[in-house]
């Protein structure tokens, strides 16, 4: 029933200014809002930095609405029955803040780096040769005004010429970007295992020559 | 420096030799320099943890959902009035902007996510301590109260009672008939209620499972 002018609605001054103007009820919503905002907006980064792809996050937010088809009537008809509406909202709260601080703890699933290779070739042009998927080539490329970049760490191989030698070779660090004028798809890697985890969608290699060069004049010049 | 020697330096006996032949000079990791962007295949025998995660966030889900549902039935309860539901729900949106944007001022500044999970924790038991002192009024002062708000109105009512009497019969004939609801499209506030709830939740719908 609508109440067409509010200035009708009965204020009982005896009571104290708390319960007046509602304000626990003002402060029950406030907090529970807060709480919903706080950590709502970042669950699905949350898996992701976990490891969870965007098909798998996506799959879980699509049960959600059918599980809360049949949950939400559930939980009313119990509060309906009981008449005990705080008590109810209290456990259904806890409750899910537990869950997401136990699913927060949880450790990240685990996943392998991707390995690669760095290749001189008989014409003296040098190329980064690795296995990634489809999507590696667009990860770091649409997030580059966020400052990301590829980069390799590089450990020499020792090779029979300087198998005596005491070489203090250090890993070095270049970074490397995956344009169309540098990098080429699927061709035949030479360095490709047969190991059980390896899951190679596509062949890359990217020719790094200038990397290698601007690199090699900056250390030359710090000398 | 050494590495460098050997990219830099005249071919050796050992390069010669491999002429026909790409020469490997390192073996690198790839990473992006934004963490977990750029990571490689998955360890096996994670299913368990896949659906640990799974479970804990869909069931977290349904039930804030569920919460949610009952803070309004609370509110209904505690109020004596339900025209003043909408000045007490505003709150909750006050308070879930300005949380929001706290949170990611601070996440900002110290780059880690336990000032997400942190500020949850203690809003939430807020939250549940505050909803234990909310009061609900007897069933007799509401109705009393409820009485006094709606006095100017029982009169109205009375001679709205007469006409619906009338009406009944009318309605009966009506009652499947959906061009009963066309006297309410005329209205303006119920054409953009409709139009407001159609756009909202087709946007919604559409990018809720890949948010």
């Amino acid at each position: 029933m609508f109440n067409e002018n509010s200035n009708h609605i009965y204020i009982d001054r005896s009571k104290s200014f708390l319960h007046r103007h509602y304000l626990l009820l003002k402060s029950h919503y406030f907090l529970c809002h807060s709480s919903l905002a706080s950590f709502g907006p970042i669950l699905d980064m949350t898996l992701y930095r976990r490891g969870f792809s965007n098909l798998e996050i996506s799959y879980i937010n699509l049960v959600v609405p059918f599980l809360v088809f049949f949950i939400n009537p559930l939980i009313g008809y119990l509060a309906d029955h009981t008449r005990r509406f705080r008590f109810i909202f209290n456990i259904t709260f806890g409750l899910a803040t537990i869950l997401f601080i136990i699913m927060f703890v949880l450790p990240s699933l685990k996943t392998y780096h991707i390995q690669g290779q760095l290749y001189q070739t008989k014409t003296m042009k040098y190329s980064m040769v690795f296995c990634a998927n489809k999507d590696f080539a667009n990860k770091c490329a649409l997030r580059s005004e966020c400052g990301c970049v590829y980069q390799a760490i590089c450990t020499p191989v020792r090779t029979r010429a300087y198998f005596n030698e005491s070489l203090s070779m250090k890993k070095i660090h270049l970074n490397f970007t995956m344009n169309s004028e540098n990098l080429q798809k699927n061709f035949k890697n030479p360095s490709i295992s047969s190991k059980k985890h390896s899951t190679c969608d596509i062949n890359y290699r990217v020719s790094i020559n200038k990397i290698i060069h601007q690199y090699t004049e900056y250390t030359t010049r710090g000398k | 420096m050494k590495f460098l020697n050997l990219l830099l330096d005249p071919l050796s006996n050992f390069q010669r030799s491999s002429l026909q032949k790409n020469v490997k000079l390192a073996n690198c990791e790839i990473k992006c320099s934004l963490d977990h962007i750029c990571d490689g295949s998955r360890y096996s025998n994670q299913r368990l943890n896949v659906l640990l995660y799974s479970f804990l966030v869909v069931l977290g889900r349904s039930l804030f959902s569920s919460a949610t549902m009952i803070s309004t039935s609370i509110g209904f309860e505690t109020l004596h009035h339900s025209n003043l539901f909408g000045r007490q729900r505003v709150w909750g949106t006050i308070g879930s902007g300005i949380t929001a944007l706290s949170a990611s001022r601070l996440y900002a500044h110290w780059k880690t996510d336990y000032v997400y999970i942190f500020p949850f924790i203690i809003i939430s038991i807020l939250t549940i301590l505050i909803t234990c002192f909310i009061h609900f009024p007897s069933d007799q002062s509401k109705k009393a109260k409820l009485e006094d708000d709606d006095a100017p109105l029982q009169q109205k009512l009375n001679d709205l009672s007469n006409n619906e009497n009338k009406e009944k019969a009318k309605r009966k004939s009506l009652r499947f008939n959906i061009r009963a609801l066309i006297p309410l499209l005329k209205k303006i506030d119920v054409i953009v209620f409709l139009s407001t709830t159609f756009i909202w939740g087709m946007s919604f719908s559409a990018l809720d499972p890949v948010s």
